[in-house]
């Protein structure tokens, strides 16, 4: 049986909710801006709730987008998420932002490589495979722009939110992906893929806690 | 009416229940985390909010001997505050609210601490308040529910601050304020006569030239001249800072003729304060209202009642409610 499933993506500017159905048809609400996800993740859960005639106790699943990323953003995700599923059975499920952004691509890629604008001179970086299952080929980590630039080659693709800080040089030949691919809707294939246990935990609501990957990290890059 | 408050504006997490049989509970987490910095660093204060939202809610639930399914309504302090700490509790808040089909209602903090005074009293409308806390200082003409007039306000410093910053330059652990009541109490409020700001000159208050004064005035002392002298040195500022207040809150009740006082926020916890408002309303033959201590500090009970107010008015939200961090 298809499950119900509601997924959040707020990691960056972008604020996306999707609702799959049990025909595993997916539906989402979507936009992008500075300080909008406070209200609209709500109101998008409300439109999609009597759109699609569903409650919170109808899901099979909750996805969220748990980081690295904007620490704004996720907290007003993880925040609503424990209010949205407090004394529910539902079942939750914290997933890696950057390997979502890879299933974005739908491309099967030796290097796929998803970053985060991290400020400064910095991004959120991981890198993936992506064939039948998506691989990790490096863990998540706060990297400079120019050791970026030194890891994609002609071929790669590059999917996510910063890409224009990287030099023109860098991305010849690259395939890119901007912020008009991040969606909600890239949890729930996540979660469908056959080893989405590597890449989205099982969580209790009131122990869920955002994977900010800290500032000091940033910090504690070479100069 | 059930109803469930939420409280999260700076540093203390904290969930309430209203019904018709009056508070059920209070429960308020405070974040320890940030008394080795000297004050509440606000990017901890929201991990910590989001730590514990969930167990503080279920606690006030429990002490309650309700469930989510049985609350009528949610009250939760939209602003002001630090907006990272307001986030978790309005987002919350919302999320709860959605997914039970339950109203909700934001609630200014400020205003909360005004109608604190009335979870165990009904104070008559219209009267004064003097809202003191670490954040503001306000002379506040409370003209009916929810129509205020703010007669005066810090121009720099809230009280709760300057007393927060001089117990720090006194060497005392932060949240200084409670200390420094307590050892005021034995001290001579004689010992040293700090400057009291504005005081001849309209409702507005200043409290940034006392912090720099106690600087200044230890500064010049011996070694060990704080260590002997504190309790003197506490009561002392401590009548610099409530002398302001009260002279100010008897102007306002001057101006405008109410026959009510209430004091609120949390330094009408201390106990000069509180002293010297009691003298003050049984000299001008005015009624005086001061909240419970626990009703004092930040707190969702005061939430709770503000909440319930605002309903009774019939002013609800909605999803699209958002924080506001300043006033």
């Amino acid at each position: 049986m298809v499950k119900k499933i509601l997924a959040y993506e707020t990691s960056t500017n972008i604020c996306s909710v999707a609702f799959q159905n049990q025909k595993g048809e997916i539906f989402e609400k979507r936009i992008q801006g500075r300080s909008v996800h406070s209200d609209n993740l709500f109101l998008f859960t409300q439109e999609l709730m009597k759109e699609h005639d569903f409650k919170i106790e109808d899901l099979n699943a909750v996805l969220v987008s748990n980081g690295p990323g904007s620490y704004t953003g996720l907290r007003i995700a993880a925040s609503a998420i424990k209010g949205i599923l407090f004394g529910k059975d539902v079942d939750l499920f914290a997933c890696n932002t950057l390997a979502s952004f890879a299933m974005a691509t739908g491309n099967n890629s030796e290097a796929i490589h998803s970053i985060i604008d991290a400020r400064r001179n910095h991004v959120y970086h991981q890198e993936f495979k992506l064939n039948e299952e998506l691989e990790i080929i490096s863990e998540a980590k706060v990297i400079e722009l120019t050791d970026l630039e030194d890891q994609i080659v002609s071929g790669y693709t590059l999917i996510g939110t910063g890409i224009d800080r990287i030099s023109k040089k860098a991305l010849e030949n690259v395939q890119i992906y901007n912020d008009s691919f991040i969606s909600a809707k890239s949890l729930i294939r996540l979660f469908h893929l056959k080893n989405h246990t590597d890449f989205c935990i099982r969580t209790h609501p009131e122990e869920l806690n955002s994977n900010y990957i800290s500032s000091s990290q940033v910090n504690n890059t070479k100069a | 009416m059930n109803i469930l408050a939420i409280e999260s504006s700076c540093d203390d997490t904290s969930a309430a229940v209203l019904t018709e049989r009056g508070m059920q509970s209070n429960v308020i987490a405070s974040q320890a985390i940030h008394v080795k910095f000297g004050g509440v660093v606000p990017e901890l204060a929201s991990r910590a909010h989001q730590t514990t939202i969930s167990q503080t809610v279920q606690q006030a639930l429990n002490e309650a001997e309700l469930s989510i399914n049985e609350i009528d309504l949610i009250a939760v302090t939209q602003g002001p505050g630090l907006m990272g700490s307001l986030l978790v509790g309005l987002c919350f808040a919302k999320g709860m609210a959605l997914a039970n089909d339950i109203p909700i209602i934001g609630v200014n903090h400020m205003d909360a601490h005004i109608y604190a005074n009335f979870i165990d009293a009904k104070p008559e409308f219209p009267f004064i308040s003097l809202t003191v806390s670490g954040g503001h200082t306000q002379l506040v003409h409370v003209k009916t529910p929810f129509e205020h007039e703010i007669l005066g306000k810090t121009r720099d410093d809230a009280a709760g601050e300057a007393f927060d910053k001089i117990g720090k330059v006194f060497g005392l652990e932060y949240p200084a304020g409670p200390t420094m009541d307590k050892l005021a109490q034995s001290g001579n409020t004689k010992f040293h006569k700090f400057p009291q700001a504005l005081l001849r000159e309209g409702l507005d208050f200043s409290f940034s030239g006392l912090k720099t004064s106690a600087l200044y005035f230890v500064q010049d002392q011996e070694e060990g001249f704080i260590e002997e002298n504190l309790n003197d040195l506490c009561a002392s500022v401590s009548e610099a800072i409530t002398e302001v207040l009260v002279k100010k809150l008897k102007r306002a009740v001057e101006q405008t003729g109410v026959k009510t006082i209430a004091l609120a926020g949390g330094v009408s916890a201390n106990s000069m304060l509180r002293a010297k408002t009691e003298k003050l309303a049984e000299k001008m033959g005015v009624s005086l209202h001061i909240p419970k201590i626990t009703y004092c500090t930040d707190n969702a009970a005061m939430i709770a009642i503000t909440g319930k107010m605002k309903a009774e008015l019939g002013e609800f939200d909605g999803m699209e409610i958002r924080p506001f961090a300043s006033l």
